[in-house]
Parts: structure tokens; C-alpha cells; sequence
């Protein structure tokens, strides 16, 4: 007895030392996953309010290939994903409206046009596309959203646009991976995707600045966009040790002047909520407001800390930031912002990005018709490069001939003035694959670019509309790719106007991206409630007859004979009885049993016999 | 042959003699029957009760908050705009501009100018993009106003605040789903068509406009306010014909009725006749009648009755919504405007789709009944058969029964073709055909119609040179086109003669072929018959009217021994022809003529190259059928 208890007891005590020495072991390889939280508040300057909640969890000792031996901060639902399916970079963007890029200047994080957005870099693995299928199937269920009809007739493979934004290598990249792009303009985004988005989080929605996350308040906005990028970053300048990075976002866009009137807000005005306090796993857990350069305002409670940083919505001005440490923060603090104005008043002239877009379709009827944007370029002395990438469904049969490029409503005959440097041009296969235009663009300053193309619209198969309200097709967003215009880049394009041959692609790193407006597009429609009428008629005409004429076919008609009365009858009326008689010789052969058709017979041979005699008398009278 | 085959044939003869003693009356039994059934048109008995056909529409089902801040917004807007009267075209705009920017919409203006019918138009469109929030902004809905009412002189001055103060007023709100534009036009309708142009970048007419950096996406559908002056208004009316005759989905009209009904109860009327509706109220045969005859006209002559019918050519549903000062009852205001908007505006928003629901071809006798195609088309269906089955009727004439044609027309045929062979077998003669030469005189008068339209169509240059001469205008293009017209007919009558005796020195001995002016006629018959049928189906008015004017004489006419009849039937031909109805209706030609080529240069209206090209060649070729020799 004691024995047993003695080798239990070493047995145990081995144990927990082996494990205790492999825990060492994979600590030692590994710092714990780190997460950090923030939310920027910015007031624009049409009186809107832009939130931006950033989230993200660094798993360190990445290394491609290796599995996830554990997991800690990072979601395993995610992690898994990853893993499965051979991702290098994946990249998924809800948004629902429109960034107003005129009026709001650039997001802080490139917002996707409306709808879904998904890319992602793939290894190559031999089955790279049956890996993206599966990839977009199981983020559907992940987010219940659509993800799943991202097939082939929308996949592209972007050559220019949506460089990885992680580190690469340039040659590793092109032999070793390759992009995957879909997007889904009409997908519809609400709180069922919101909800698996925030059980990723380290601390849920129970503390830190995802308590604030109000469905209610974070959908009854102008603009409200939601993302997850897993991408790998370095530890070192030299790249050598990686960190497997997940960031999520949401941007919402707020209007506390459509009810007020006025700029005001507060935290528990904007979301419903009050600040908790920061969620105790996170590393980093702040709250920042972009100050206003001009106007009378002021923001109870004084910040921690008032720092100075360049955001990436514009070019290199430092903006006065006030950040307010949530681990220091008393719970249930209100943060506000109050404006001395009766009523604001929208500015006439607000100062527009250097880059902005519009596109449109232009025609009209349901035959045939054209796309056209509109690229401003707003900086007055410097030429901006630019990757413009569209995607059009096969449904538009684009006719490259017509491809044309103006400048300030004037066409361009001369090629060195054509700003079109590169263009990359993937005709649609019906039914298989879509349009794909990119094009490498130098943009002239102070200048209105203007591409457009025509299209005829294709008659699409009855089964091939959606079996809802017909209220069109959408076409997703056109994308600008751009980058910053500072000094490294002015130097390159300088270099690169000598060396024309290379590619702007490998000189910038396009951080900003635009996205156009989405289109919608009427198709000519069958009628479909034809067939819905031809059924009913067809029916009614069947019931009406079918009944009658089954009737008349099935039923048999059997003369019934009453010997006495009968007879006299029938003497009048030779010639139709005849016919009644061969019609039941007929019955006989098929359908009655020889007794009866006996019997029958023998009544007729009677009959026949009454008849001559019958007759005989008939012509001795008329004689 | 077999007996039976003869029997046959025998019964075949017999069904088309038959016929063809009951063709004649049965021709004009079809033209009393479809000129008659024109006139059960207005009964009430023939239309039914409109209703709502799309589902999502749900007109009046939402709680109106337009309310008396509104309203004083609305009467501030009004005295501003009506103490601008006075300013440049420049001033009103940046004024509407920026009050549109104040409510925190995008602004633009657009220019533009165009010179047309000896007239410069010209003018600066202003209009608002309310992005409607978390939207895609791919469908739009547009509140337009013009600045002149559709008398071309009074303000539209409560229409414009109207308008301004409702679009500041849905800024508001957050469940729109699509975007709105609201849109203030200038120079009258050509404002619109510049607007559009640019919208849809399809340039279209002469029109020089400025492009638009400002758009939304596809618009669904447009109302256009139209409230004259600054009083207070008696009655609602609704105008609905657009160019050439289109109308908007019948839901559209429905709408806006029902929501008037339900939420205001204002009295309705269609056009400005003066016959109000309330709720379910189907008026009597006069007032019916009378609605239909306006409405009909407006549609005949392709003539869109506000800012609304340009709309239709992009498959944009719209209607103008018309202030009637005078009338009984209580008067209504900016409140009732701003809540009728706001509730259509609302159920517009609803739309899943584009409206396709319900009819997009209908008659309104009153407003809340209708006539579909179905019902209406029969009548004009009916005036074209009679002249199909006369056309025919002459067809045979010309060839097969020539012997009957003898024994029963004696008195229009010579005796000459008595002389034709006894020996004939059979009771039929086959005489030949010869079709070449009416042919060719409906091509050479069709021709003549298109010289004719050249030349109306550039009237007002003309009219510079007849400034030199000292004469009217109008009289100087009515010179030119009769003389082409004169040309025409007598050159081709005579062309007619010379052939006719030709053909008796040719054929002495022969059988003659059939007379000329009969395969004319039955050509040109049918030829009308088919224009009238297929034009039924674009413009049911227009197609009505012309086949009204036309049936009678054309199946009465043809040449006579008699040159007083000859001259008879050149009287009412000559009186029906575009001038002859013209003089004889007291219009006035100059402003006429402005009107019809304005709206054929810039918007494309077909009335004026229809009645050049194809109604005035008939019946130039009716006249060479009457003076056309008859044997």
C-alpha cells in the first residue's frame, strides 16, 4: 500500500517536472502574446464624429509553417484558420455607407468600399485555390456573413494593387505566395457579424474600450466600418525574428449635429455607455482625441498627456493629441467634448485630400453603357503616382477600344503626356471570371483625370438572377492605391523618370488606398411573372378539362335494355340502334366478362330478328 | 377537277362575294363602332378603381413630422426668395446654394446654354445631394423645382422654399435608404434636359451644359414641385404626360393621390381643369370626358406638360405636383405641401425596386380610375381594320373580279372593258398588276415630307430671310412647303396621265391592267392602316386623332367623273392637311412652330418629323389619287 503510494508520488513528481522543464522550454522560445487597445476619437470638419477602436494581439516566435503550439491571447478561431489553410496575410473588411473622403479626409486605416472585402496571400501549396474556397468558406461561418459566394466569378488576382503590408521579400513573394482578392458590394453588415468579431478580443466586450461597443449606438451612424488584418511584423530591423500580428478595427462615423445641432458629445452620448475600467490583459490601453487646430472648445476631464504625431490621414503635419491612460482611469468616467456655439455652421470650402475619386455610370437603358471616374489630384505642383484597379463583373462586356483617358475634359493624343504608365487589362470570361482593369497612373497637378470605358449589358439566363426583389446588380468599388508624398518618395520618382523601365510598384509603399463609390446596374429582366401566368393558365385550362375529358375516356357506356318498352322504341329507329350495337360489340371484346357480353349478344340476335320481320311489314303496307 | 373541289371553290365565291357586299358597310359599322367606343371612354362603368399594385409603396401608413417649424422655415425661405426678384440669375443661385450648404448637403451648380428655335436659352441649375446616412448611395430619389411656374412667367416661389425647407428638414433623419437630390432648374425645361444629360453624361441635343463633379446613383423616381406665387393654393394638381406620350407608373400617381387623401384631404385634379376629386370620388361623364380630351391632347402632341416628362427617357418615374389657387374649400399651405412630400418621399423610399408594378399604359378619366391598354386599344385597333379590309377589298378589285367589277361599278368603269374576251373559261380574269408607279408615288411623296420637315424644321432661319422681303415668318415657310407640296402632286398626277395614256395605245387588243389609282389607294390604305395600328401602341391619342381625322375621307375618296367633286375632296384634303388644321383650329403658327422644333431639337419630340415625314405624304398622295385619270 505504502509502496504504490510511494511510486505514485514519484511518478507524479517526474511528471510535473518534465512538464515544468517543457514549459520552460517553449517560455524561453516564446514572450507571451502581447495585446494592446486604443480608440482615437476624431471631430471632422463637417461636424461629424469619427471613433476608431484599434485591438491587437502580437504572437511572437512566428515562423512560417510552424503550428501554433498554444494559444494565448491570440484567437484560436483565427489562429486555426490560418494555419489550415496556408495564409501568409489575410485581410477582411465590413463596411457599411460611405467614406466621404472630401469632407473627412483619409481613415486612419485604409476602410474598404461598401460591402465585404476580402484578400489574402496564399502560399503556394499545390492546392492554393481550393485553400482560398475553403478560406472564404470558413470565415463565413466564422462572421455569418456571405463570404461563401466570393467564387470564381468574382476572385481576382490583383498584379499592382494590394501589396502585402506586412514585410516581404519581393523575389520570395512572386515565388512563393500569391494574392487573392473577392469583395461582396451589396453585403449588409450588422450586429450578428459584430458579435463573433468581438469574442476575438482578449477581454470580449465585459471591460476596456470594447465596452463600448454598442450595436445599437455603432449602427445608427453615417459610416461604420469593421476589419481584421493578420499580418506578420518584425521584431528585429533585420527581419530575422517575426511576429504574427492580428488587428482589428472599427471605425464608426458619427453625426452628433444631426440632432443637436451641434458639435457637442460625450462618450455616453456617442455609444451609450460609460468608460469601464482597461481590460487587465492588455499591455496598452488608451484613449485619444485628435484636437481640432481652431475652434472654442474645451474636453472635461484634462487629458494624462498631450502629445504630438503624425496620423496618417495627411501629409506630414503633426497633430496635437490628447491621451488618457485607461489603466490610471476612474470607472464610470465621462469623457466630453463641449463646443461654445449655438449651432454649428458647415464650412463652405472644407480642405479636400490631395487624392479623391468619384465613378459613375453614364448612359442610359438597358442595352448598353459606360463607367467613368473622376480622379482629382488637389496638389498644386506635384505630379502623384497612382494604381487604379477596378473589377467588373462579366455580366458588363467592357470593350477595351473604348478606353480613354482625359485630362481636365481634354483628350491626350501625345504618349508622354498619356498618364496612363502601366495598364493591366484581364478580359471576362463568361460565367468563370470578371473584368480586371489596373492601371499605373502619374497624375498631373492640379488636375482632373478622367478614365472611361464602354460596355454592352449581357441578357442573363432567367436562373441566374437572385431569387429576390430585382433591384439591380452592384458593382464593387474601384480602388486607388497612393502613398505618402514625402521626401524618399520625391527622390524616387526623381530616379524613377530615369529609369522608366522599373516599376513605381517596387519604389512606393502605396499605404492609402481610396475606394470609389459602388454602382448599381439594371440588366435587361425577362418578365418573370410569365412563367407564373402561363402556369396558371396552363392549369385552369387542365383542371377545366382534363377532369371531363378523363371522364369520358375511363368510364364505359353500357346501354341498358328494358325487354318490353324498349323494343317498340328501338323498331323506329333502325339506324341508331346499329350504331349503339357495334359500339357494344367493341365493349364486348375488351372490358366485359363473356357471360354478360352472352347474354347481351342473344338479346341483340333477338333484336335483329324482330327487326327484318319489322321491316317486311313496313314495305307490304307501303305496297 | 373533282365535283367536290368545284363545289368548293362554288362556296369560296360565294363567302367572298358575299363579303365583299358587306365590306363597304361593315367598314363604316367599324368606324361608328370605334369612334363610338371612344366615347364609353369617360363612363364610369368602362374604367375601374385605381389601386396600389407594389406592395412596399404602403402610401399614408407613416406618421408625417413636418411640422410649424417647418413651416416657418418654408415662409422665411419664401420672403427671401421673393425680395430676390429682382437680382441676377447669379445672386438666387449662390443664395439657394448656400442655403442648401447650411443644411449640410454637397452643392453644385451647373450652366448652361443653347440656342434654339432663333432663341437663346440659357441658364444656371442649382442642386443638393443629401447623402442619406450608412447608405451605399447607389439609388437616388429627386425633389426638383423649376424657378418659373409652367406658365413660363410667375416664380415658382413656395415650390422653391417648399423644397428647401423639406430637404433641410429630412437631413434629419437616418432611415433613408436612398440618397435625394433636390434640384432647382432654370430656363424653363431645358434646364432639366441639360441637368439629365450631364447626369446620365449622354449628350443628347445641342445643349451646352457644364459637366457634374457632384452625383448620386441611378434615381428611382422625381417629383417636382410647381406652387406658383406665394398664396395659399385650393387644390392639388397632378400633371403625369412626359415626351412623346410616355406616363409614369401608374403606382407613382397613385401614390401621391392616396397619400393626399388619406394624410390632407385636399382635393385633387388632374391637370388644371378645374373638376376637383376627393376620396373615391369618380366625377361625372362631362368632367371625365373632359380630363381624358386634355390628357389625350397633351399626349398627342408629345408635349411634356412639366419638368417631369423629361424624366422618362432614363426610365425615371416622376410627376409634377401642381398648386391650384382658385377653388372651393378650405385653402392648404406650406404644411400640407411639406407633409405630402415628406409622406410620397417616404413610401418612395420603401421601393425594393424600381416601380414596374403597375400599368405604365393607362387613361385617367378622373383620379382614381383608370382605363389599362387592354381596355383602350380595341377602338383605335378597330378604325385601322376598316381600312386594312378596304385596302384589300380595292387589292381584289384590281385583279381577279374584274367582270364583277364591271357589271356592278358601271357607271365609275368605261364601257371599253366590255370589249375584254368573251372566251374567257372561267368567271375570273387576271388582269395584270402593275404596282411599280404607286409605289413609286408614295416613295416620291414621302420624300417630298422630308424636304417639307428640312425646311419647317429650320423655320427661324428662314425667317431671317424672309425679314428681307418683309413678310411674316411663318407665311414664308407655309410658301415654301405648299409649293413643295404642289410640286409633288403635280408632278405625279401628271406622271399618272401620261401612263394612263400610254397604256391604252399599249394595251388595245389586250386585257387592260387595273387602274392606277386603285393599287394607289389600297397601297396607301394600308400603308395608314399600319402606321395608325403601330403609332396605337407608342400614343394611343396621337394615333386616335390622326385615324378620327382621316378614315372618313380616305374611304370616301377616289376620283370622280366629276370635277366639282374633285374639287370637293381637294377642299377637305387641303383642310386636313398640318397647315389646313393649323388655319382652321386659329392656332398660333409662330408660337407653334417654336414650340414643336424647340422640343424636337432639344428633348427629341417625334410629333414634328411624325406629321413632316408620314402624315402629311398621305395626304399629299390622296390628292394625286383624286386627280388621277380613271381609266
Amino acid at each position: 500500500m505504502f509502496k504504490n503510494m510511494r511510486n505514485y508520488l514519484q511518478s507524479l513528481f517526474l511528471f510535473t517536472l518534465v512538464f515544468l522543464t517543457i514549459n520552460e522550454i517553449i517560455a524561453e522560445s516564446q514572450q507571451p502574446d502581447k495585446f494592446k487597445e486604443a480608440l482615437t476619437i476624431k471631430p471632422l470638419s463637417d461636424g461629424k464624429l469619427l471613433t476608431h477602436f484599434q485591438f491587437s494581439v502580437k504572437h511572437y516566435g512566428y515562423k512560417e509553417g510552424v503550428v501554433f503550439s498554444h494559444y494565448n491571447f491570440f484567437p484560436r478561431a483565427i489562429g486555426q484558420i490560418f494555419q489550415t489553410y496556408n495564409v501568409r496575410e489575410l485581410h477582411l473588411t465590413f463596411t457599411q455607407g460611405r467614406w466621404n473622403y472630401e469632407d473627412w479626409g483619409y481613415p486612419f486605416v485604409p476602410s474598404a468600399g461598401t460591402g465585404v472585402e476580402l484578400w489574402a496571400w496564399l502560399w503556394k501549396d499545390g492546392k492554393l485555390d481550393e485553400n482560398w474556397k475553403s478560406l472564404t468558406n470558413a470565415l463565413a461561418g466564422l462572421f455569418c456573413a456571405s463570404l461563401n459566394f466570393i467564387d470564381d466569378t468574382i476572385t481576382v488576382q490583383p498584379k499592382l494593387s494590394f501589396r502585402p503590408e506586412g514585410p516581404f521579400n519581393e523575389t520570395e513573394l512572386t515565388e512563393r505566395a500569391e494574392l487573392r482578392y473577392g469583395s461582396l458590394p451589396h453585403e449588409n453588415v450588422c450586429t450578428e457579424n459584430l458579435t463573433p468579431w468581438i469574442k476575438l478580443l482578449p477581454c470580449k466586450s465585459t471591460s476596456g474600450i470594447a465596452s463600448l461597443l454598442n450595436g445599437h449606438k455603432l449602427y445608427d451612424s453615417n459610416f461604420h466600418s469593421m476589419s481584421i488584418h493578420v499580418q506578420p511584423s518584425c521584431e528585429d530591423p533585420d527581419c530575422i525574428n517575426q511576429q504574427l500580428e492580428i488587428i482589428q478595427t472599427v471605425s464608426t462615423v458619427i453625426d452628433p449635429v444631426r440632432n443637436s445641432g451641434k458639435r457637442d458629445w460625450s462618450l455616453n452620448k456617442v455609444f451609450g455607455r460609460r468608460l469601464s475600467q482597461a481590460c487587465p490583459l492588455a499591455e496598452e490601453s488608451n484613449l485619444e482625441i485628435i484636437i481640432p487646430e481652431n475652434g472654442d472648445y474645451k474636453i472635461i476631464p484634462d487629458a494624462d498627456d498631450i502629445i504630438q504625431r503624425s496620423m496618417g490621414d495627411t501629409v506630414d503635419v503633426e497633430k496635437k493629441i490628447a491621451v488618457y491612460n485607461l489603466k490610471k482611469i476612474e470607472p464610470d468616467t465621462e469623457l466630453s467634448m463641449i463646443w461654445n456655439e449655438d449651432q454649428f455652421e458647415y464650412n463652405f470650402n472644407p480642405v479636400q485630400p490631395q487624392i479623391f475619386a468619384h465613378r459613375f455610370f453614364t448612359g442610359y437603358g438597358q442595352e448598353r453603357g459606360g463607367i467613368k471616374v473622376n480622379i482629382f489630384n488637389k496638389s498644386p505642383n506635384i505630379s502623384i503616382p497612382i494604381i487604379y484597379y477596378d473589377v467588373i463583373p462579366w455580366y458588363l462586356k467592357l470593350y477595351l477600344h473604348t478606353l480613354k483617358v482625359q485630362i481636365n475634359g481634354k483628350n491626350n493624343k501625345l504618349d508622354a503626356d498619356n498618364p496612363i504608365k502601366d495598364l493591366y487589362f484581364q478580359p471576362a470570361v463568361d460565367r468563370s471570371r470578371p473584368n480586371v482593369i489596373e492601371a499605373e497612373m502619374l497624375l498631373p497637378p492640379n488636375s482632373l483625370t478622367t478614365l472611361s470605358i464602354k460596355f454592352d449589358k449581357v441578357f442573363l439566363k432567367y436562373t441566374e438572377h437572385p431569387p429576390d426583389a430585382n433591384r439591380g446588380f452592384d458593382i464593387g468599388s474601384g480602388v486607388i492605391s497612393t502613398g505618402k508624398i514625402d521626401d524618399d518618395f520625391l527622390s524616387n520618382l526623381t530616379n524613377m523618370s530615369l529609369a522608366t523601365k522599373k516599376s513605381l510598384v517596387e519604389y512606393m509603399h502605396f499605404s492609402i488606398r481610396i475606394y470609389t463609390e459602388t454602382l448599381l446596374v439594371s440588366l435587361p429582366t425577362p418578365d418573370f411573372s410569365m412563367p407564373y401566368n402561363v402556369i396558371t393558365l396552363t392549369c385552369t385550362v387542365i383542371a377545366l378539362f382534363f377532369g371531363s375529358m378523363f371522364n369520358l375516356i375511363t368510364r364505359s357506356f353500357v346501354a341498358f335494355i328494358d325487354a318490353g318498352e324498349e323494343k317498340a322504341k328501338k323498331k323506329i329507329d333502325s339506324d341508331e340502334s346499329n350504331v349503339q350495337k357495334g359500339e357494344e360489340r367493341d365493349f364486348d371484346g375488351e372490358n366485359f366478362d363473356s357471360d354478360k357480353s352472352n347474354v347481351q349478344k342473344e338479346e341483340d340476335r333477338d333484336f335483329d330478328r324482330e327487326k327484318t320481320k319489322l321491316e317486311a311489314e313496313k314495305t307490304i303496307a307501303n305496297n | 377537277m373533282s365535283l367536290t373541289a368545284i363545289a368548293r371553290l362554288k362556296k369560296r365565291r360565294l363567302l367572298v362575294r358575299s363579303l365583299k357586299k358587306w365590306i363597304p358597310k361593315l367598314r363604316y359599322l367599324l368606324f361608328l363602332v370605334g369612334v363610338g367606343w371612344l366615347f364609353i371612354f369617360p363612363s364610369e362603368k368602362y374604367s375601374k378603381y385605381t389601386y396600389i399594385s407594389e406592395n412596399a409603396l404602403l402610401p399614408g401608413q407613416v406618421n408625417t413630422y413636418y411640422s410649424w417649424s417647418q413651416v416657418f422655415d418654408a415662409t422665411a425661405y419664401r420672403d427671401r426668395i421673393e425680395s430676390m426678384s429682382n437680382l441676377s440669375n447669379i445672386e438666387k443661385v449662390n443664395y439657394i446654394e448656400g442655403e442648401l450648404r447650411k443644411a449640410g448637403l454637397k452643392t453644385a451648380t451647373q450652366n448652361f446654354s443653347v440656342i434654339s428655335s432663333g432663341k437663346v436659352i440659357s441658364g444656371i441649375n442649382t442642386f443638393g445631394v443629401l447623402n442619406s446616412p450608412r447608405t451605399d448611395g447607389t439609388e437616388a430619389l429627386v425633389l426638383s423645382a423649376p424657378w418659373k411656374s409652367k406658365d413660363g412667367v410667375t416664380t415658382n416661389v413656395n415650390g422653391i422654399a417648399a423644397a428647401l425647407s423639406i430637404v433641410k428638414f429630412f437631413k434629419n433623419y437616418t432611415y433613408w435608404s436612398k440618397d435625394i437630390i433636390i434640384l432647382i432648374t432654370d430656363g424653363g425645361e431645358a434646364g432639366v434636359q441639360a441637368w439629365l444629360e450631364s447626369y446620365h453624361d449622354h449628350k443628347q441635343s445641342g445643349i451646352e451644359a457644364s459637366p457634374l463633379l457632384l452625383r448620386s446613383g441611378a434615381i428611382q423616381a422625381a417629383i417636382n414641385l410647381d406652387f406658383p406665387g406665394t398664396s395659399s393654393y385650393k387644390a392639388l394638381g397632378l400633371f403625369f404626360e412626359g415626351l412623346n406620350g410616355q406616363l409614369p407608373n401608374l403606382d407613382l400617381i397613385n401614390t401621391v393621390i392616396r397619400v393626399c387623401h388619406v394624410s390632407n384631404s385636399i382635393p385633387i385634379m388632374l391637370h388644371d381643369t378645374g373638376h376637383y376629386y376627393t376620396h373615391y370620388d369618380s366625377g361625372d361623364y362631362r368632367s371625365s370626358f373632359y380630363n381624358l380630351i386634355k390628357s389625350m391632347k397633351y399626349q398627342a402632341l408629345g408635349h411634356p406638360t412639366g419638368s417631369h416628362g423629361l424624366f422618362f427617357r432614363y426610365k425615371i418615374d416622376a410627376i409634377t405636383l401642381y398648386g391650384q389657387v382658385d377653388g372651393p374649400g378650405n385653402s392648404y399651405d406650406f404644411f400640407e405641401i411639406g407633409s405630402i412630400v415628406e409622406s410620397t418621399f417616404r413610401s418612395l423610399n420603401n421601393l425594393l425596386e424600381h416601380l414596374h408594378q403597375s400599368f405604365f399604359f393607362y387613361l385617367l378619366p378622373s383620379p382614381e380610375r383608370y382605363i389599362s391598354i387592354g381596355s383602350y386599344l380595341p377602338p383605335a385597333i378597330l378604325l385601322a381594320v376598316g381600312l386594312i379590309f378596304h385596302a384589300l377589298e380595292l387589292w381584289g378589285t384590281t385583279s381577279d373580279d374584274a367582270i364583277e367589277l364591271i357589271s356592278s361599278n358601271d357607271n365609275v368603269q368605261s364601257s371599253s372593258s366590255v370589249n375584254a374576251p368573251a372566251s374567257a373559261p372561267l368567271a375570273y380574269l387576271r388582269r395584270p398588276r402593275e404596282i411599280l408607279m404607286p409605289v413609286a408615288a408614295l416613295v416620291i411623296s414621302h420624300f417630298a415630307g422630308i424636304i417639307i420637315f428640312f425646311v419647317v424644321k429650320n423655320h427661324f432661319e428662314l425667317s431671317q430671310i424672309s425679314n428681307i422681303f418683309g413678310i411674316a415668318g411663318y407665311l414664308f415657310t407655309l410658301v415654301i412647303t405648299t409649293n413643295i407640296s404642289t410640286i409633288a402632286t403635280v408632278g405625279l398626277i401628271s406622271a399618272f396621265q401620261n401612263r394612263s395614256h400610254k397604256i391604252k395605245s399599249d394595251h388595245h387588243n389586250q386585257l387592260l391592267p387595273s387602274p392606277d389609282w386603285i393599287i394607289l389607294k389600297s397601297i396607301t390604305l394600308a400603308f395608314t392602316a399600319m402606321i395608325i395600328s403601330c403609332l396605337s401602341l407608342l400614343n394611343f391619342s396621337l394615333a386616335v386623332f390622326i385615324s378620327i381625322i382621316v378614315v372618313i375621307p380616305f374611304s370616301l375618296f377616289q376620283p370622280s367623273v366629276h370635277q366639282i367633286i374633285r374639287y370637293l375632296e381637294l377642299i377637305v384634303l387641303v383642310l386636313i392637311s398640318p397647315p389646313g388644321i393649323l388655319i382652321i383650329s386659329k392656332t398660333n403658327i409662330e408660337e407653334f412652330l417654336r414650340w414643336t422644333i424647340m422640343e424636337y431639337e432639344l428633348f427629341g419630340n417625334y410629333f414634328l418629323p411624325f406629321i413632316c415625314c408620314l402624315y402629311w405624304p398621305i395626304i399629299l398622295v390622296y390628292v394625286v389619287i383624286i386627280f388621277s385619270p380613271i381609266k
